[in-house]
């Protein structure tokens, strides 16, 4: 099929493969943030995960209210069979298009010029 | 986990978040940013955690709305195309923003009025201050000093009752005397106000002592007018020739019961004292001459001081039947009593407005309706260029926001002008006028209330969901445009009823006969300030003295001198009738010194007996002239001739003989029956209130410039002497129908202004139709029908619309007719002939305003108008 990943979706359907069933919006914000340092805002997260699932690609399951949330429900995301096999096929065309030129890369990023 | 000292995150920012954040993903947003804020909080404190969640917010906030940032700049092109378009269809926009201006400032302009003159009084808790008046047979009239004193006794409810009396005086400092008004008050006047000089002190509040010091306090603007200064503190000033001290000065703005008071004396007595009267004020109660104001005692009601007060009479009639039978007290709110009446003119006004407000909002409606139609292509072309029904609706929005903030604009400097010039030119009939201006928070909600419009012309030229426009069925717009020509006219007739029934009224006050004539008559009063060493007789001659020299005046046929006016009732007192069984009921009656010239002058008619002569001087028998009102209600209608009176004021203890009777005059103003009076001969009484005369001049042919040739001749007869109230017959009854001049007036601007806007739409609903129906009439026309014909038939249509506004329409004018019946006199509020009279009115105007289309329909080129698409 001819979609295609942006980074941000990539980052967060990684973040749903290691969190398994922990993964809900605040826990994939702070995955992501605990892996690149990269500051992510909440509202983000949600439109990008709103996204992903109405192109089928996570589901979503609503859990039940916690104190330490104010009361408030969590809403859990698990990748599917579709989304896993999206989030492959992008990470393996980036790959096959870096094979053998990282090393060119840095020395390009190092300033060899 | 849960504690009590657990960190919470900014409530205020939770608060915006829930606003700004919808959909099901806000449960979720919210959660995630409070559980994150608990764990930064736990590792990294509570300040780090608040600003982190202050970020985030900020971001999730953001990401709501720049998601489309495309929006804001939209909205900017939106403003540019929509003032492009304003300008490009003047005649409309003209129109809309004139309509909205007039409604708009109409309303603005009256809860401009409404909010200055119904504002607090400036005194703490100042509801809790009520004016105490005494009533007998549902007449109120001022407190008499021994009531007085027995009220500041026996009352529980009261905290203070305050007395005072305003009266015109001399004042001189430096030596130039002008006339001032103040205030003679009782020791405890400011206390119960609740006011303190500003600077210096006040007086006394003691009971029944007798003062000997002469002592005044001084307005603020007095203090800077006579001494310069803001602290004249134990200067003195001459009050009617005798020297006060000055003790105090009030602070800027008071001004107490009056506006333009100059100053305070405190009374020698609690009770304001009567110049020159020798006896007993604690014991006087057949004299009410002062006013009183009460502050209710903490936790005290109104209702608990009117039983009290109620009670206290009864109590005082019995220990004082011969005085008090009958007399009861009136509490009356010190506000409603400061803009007395004026409540009536606010709510017929604001029902004016609000009628004004209804027919240009239907206006709008209909002339953005009939717009809309014309427009429908102008929309289909954008649509078909790629323009989102969105894009429609914004640039709707951005045009009538445009045109509402116009209008608004146009309205609040509508109320500005209007407010300015009406109180330069009524502000005397306006209570606290000095105040009347249009606040900032006013010209806000008038802002607001453009919007308002604004989106309603908007929501009218795009309706949402809806079929466009273009498409609109032929059978709504002719329902829209009968509709607001129906309450146009409604509207109308309402309006032209209220101006026709002040104007009735008004000239029925006109032709009240007032029992004197106006015509060819100048007035004016002289003071004499009241010093000790000059006796009455002497005042009274300096006064003959003036009065010959204007005798001696080229066309000057009498004067006349008295103590008031034939509208005045003067002094009141009780009257004793010599041969009758003593009553416990004497009936009062007003009482005047007057001269031989006085009836003459005034031109009122000796009915029976006879005028004073030359013969009833001091030496004279005691002989007195009362009106018919005397006759018939004090002398219970026994021929009045040869009967003997008595009365209690200023030492008359002498029986009177009646030689003669008057006819009556309006001593309360045109609108109320005539009240008895007793005249003495000016030589006969020793009157306290010779400190100031007036004098009627009656001129057989009267020069245009009558005033200042009177000014003048009085100027050389006595130099020096404050010459005051200078004015024609007119002007002694002009204050008694400011009230409804004033109403006349603003109501007059307000039915013109309804007028133009009802006849204008009525004028755009016949236009717009017979430009709808220009085929139809082309074929008719082409087939052979007159234009004649097509005319009348246009306008009997638009005519068949009007009749249904005038049921709506009669009602409406019954509730404005009933709104000012309060200030309509001899006229009902639904005098029938006069709403006939409106509704013809209007209907003619409105077939006027159908008449131009219609003619313009008759005229039309079949051959041109049926090949139109």
């Amino acid at each position: 099929m001819g979609k295609v990943l942006g980074e941000f979706e990539q980052m967060i359907l990684l973040a749903l493969v290691s969190l398994g069933d922990e993964a809900y919006g605040a826990a994939i914000r702070r995955e992501i943030v605990r892996r690149t340092g990269r500051e992510v805002s909440p509202g983000a997260v949600y439109t990008v995960l709103e996204r992903l699932e109405r192109s089928s690609l996570v589901r979503s399951s609503v859990g039940s209210p916690t104190p330490e949330r104010g009361g408030r429900r969590r809403k859990h995301y698990r990748l599917r069979h579709e989304g896993a096999r999206l989030l492959l096929e992008s990470r393996s065309r980036m790959r096959r298009m870096e094979e053998g030129l990282l090393v060119r890369l840095d020395e390009l990023a190092a300033g060899a010029d | 986990m849960h504690d009590m000292h657990e960190p919470e995150e900014p409530k205020w920012i939770h608060a915006i978040l829930s606003l700004v954040l919808r959909g099901e993903d806000a449960e979720y947003i919210l959660g995630d940013l409070s559980e994150d804020f608990r764990r930064l909080a736990d590792s990294s404190g509570p300040s780090e955690a608040r600003a982190w969640y202050r970020r985030q917010a900020l971001r999730a906030v953001g990401s709501r709305f720049v998601r489309r940032p495309r929006s804001f700049e939209a909205w900017r092109r939106d403003v540019r195309i929509a003032a492009r378009r304003v300008g490009r269809e003047p005649s409309y926009s003209l129109t809309t923003v004139v309509t909205l201006g007039l409604g708009i400032g109409g309303v603005a302009a009256v809860a401009s009025l409404a909010a200055s003159v119904m504002r607090p009084l400036p005194f703490p808790d100042a509801r809790d201050l009520h004016a105490v008046w005494e009533i007998r047979d549902d007449v109120r009239s001022g407190v008499a000093p021994a009531n007085y004193l027995d009220w500041r006794r026996m009352s529980r409810t009261f905290a203070g009752l305050a007395a005072h009396q305003t009266r015109s005086v001399s004042i001189t400092a430096g030596g130039s005397a002008t006339r001032a008004r103040i205030v003679v008050v009782s020791g405890n006047f400011f206390d119960v106000l609740g006011v303190a000089p500003r600077v210096g002190s006040g007086f006394e509040p003691e009971l029944e002592v007798a003062f000997a010091d002469r002592i005044i306090v001084l307005s603020h603007d007095a203090s800077m007018a006579i001494f310069g200064s803001e602290r004249p503190i134990g200067r003195s000033v001459l009050i009617d020739d005798a020297p006060y001290v000055v003790v105090g000065v009030m602070p800027p703005g008071f001004s107490f019961p009056e506006e333009g008071v100059q100053g305070w004396i405190r009374s020698p007595t609690e009770a304001p004292d009567i110049r020159g009267f020798e006896g007993d004020l604690t014991e006087m109660r057949d004299a009410w001459y002062f006013e009183v104001v009460g502050r209710l005692a903490e936790g005290r009601t109104v209702a608990d001081a009117r039983a009290e007060m109620a009670s206290i009479s009864d109590r005082l009639a019995e220990l004082h039947p011969d005085t008090n039978e009958g007399r009861g007290t009136l509490l009356v709110p010190l506000l409603e009593q400061t803009i007395a009446g004026f409540g009536a003119i606010m709510v017929a006004l604001g029902i004016a407005v609000g009628l004004i407000l209804t027919g240009a909002i239907f206006n709008l409606t209909h002339l953005t309706l009939a717009r809309a139609e014309s427009r429908g292509t102008d929309f289909a072309v954008r649509l078909a260029l790629g323009a989102s029904a969105g894009d429609l609706r914004r640039s709707a929005f951005a045009e009538g926001w445009l045109l509402g903030l116009l209008g608004a604009g146009l309205g609040i400097a509508l109320a500005h002008l209007g407010l300015t010039a009406a109180v330069a030119d009524l502000g005397d009939a306006i209570p606290r006028a000095s105040s009347v201006g249009l606040s900032p928070l006013l010209a806000g909600v008038a802002a607001l209330l453009g919007l308002a419009v604004g989106t309603l012309v908007a929501l009218t030229s795009v309706p949402a969901k809806r079929p466009l426009p273009h498409v609109r069925s032929e059978g709504a717009s002719r329902t829209q445009g009968r509709r607001l020509i129906g309450v146009q006219v409604a509207v109308a007739i309402a309006m032209v009823m209220g101006t026709a029934l002040l104007t009735g009224s008004v000239m029925r006050v006109g032709s009240v006969d007032l029992g004197f004539e106006t015509d060819r008559l100048t007035t004016l009063r002289i003071a004499i300030p009241d010093a000790a060493s000059r006796a009455y007789a002497e005042r009274v001659s300096q006064y003959r003295g003036i009065a010959d020299a204007l005798r001696a005046v080229p066309g000057v046929s009498e004067v006349g001198i008295g103590s008031d006016a034939p509208t005045q009732l003067g002094p009141r007192a009780g009257v004793v009738v010599e041969g009758r069984p003593p009553e416990s009921n004497p009936p009062d009656a007003g009482w005047q010194p007057v001269d031989q010239a006085y009836f003459e002058a005034f031109g009122m008619q000796v009915v029976r007996g006879r005028a004073f002569s030359g013969a009833d001087g001091a030496d004279g028998p005691d002989v007195a002239v009362v009106n018919e009102a005397f006759a018939r209600t004090v002398l219970g209608g026994m021929d009045p001739i040869g009967v003997h009176v008595t009365m209690g004021l200023d030492g008359h203890d002498r029986p009177l003989r009646i030689v003669g009777v008057v006819a009556d005059t309006h001593t309360r103003g045109p609108m109320n029956p005539p009240g008895a009076v007793l005249y003495r001969p000016i030589d006969q009484t020793t009157s306290s209130r010779a400190e100031s005369a007036l004098l009627a001049l009656k001129w057989s042919t009267e020069p245009s410039d009558a005033l200042a040739v009177v000014r003048r001749v009085v100027r050389d007869a006595a130099p020096g002497l404050p010459l005051y109230s200078l004015g024609t017959g007119d002007d002694l009854v002009r204050p008694f129908v400011r009230a409804q001049t004033l109403l006349l007036t603003v109501m007059g601007v307000f039915t013109i202004t309804a007028l133009a806007i009802g006849m204008i739409g009525v004028y755009g609903v016949g236009l717009h139709t017979v430009r709808r129906q220009r085929r139809a009439i082309g074929i008719r026309l082409s087939l052979g029908a007159t234009g004649h014909r097509i005319t009348r038939e246009v306008v009997q249509r638009g005519l068949g619309s009007a009749l249904l506004g005038v049921p709506p329409g009669v009602l409406l004018a019954i509730l404005v007719g009933r709104s000012m019946s309060r200030l309509l006199f001899e006229l009902g509020g639904t005098d029938v002939r006069l709403l006939a009279g409106s509704v013809s009115f209007v209907l003619l105007l409105t077939a006027c305003a159908l008449f131009v289309p219609a003619r313009a329909a008759a005229s039309f080129d079949p051959a041109r108008v049926t090949k139109e698409a």
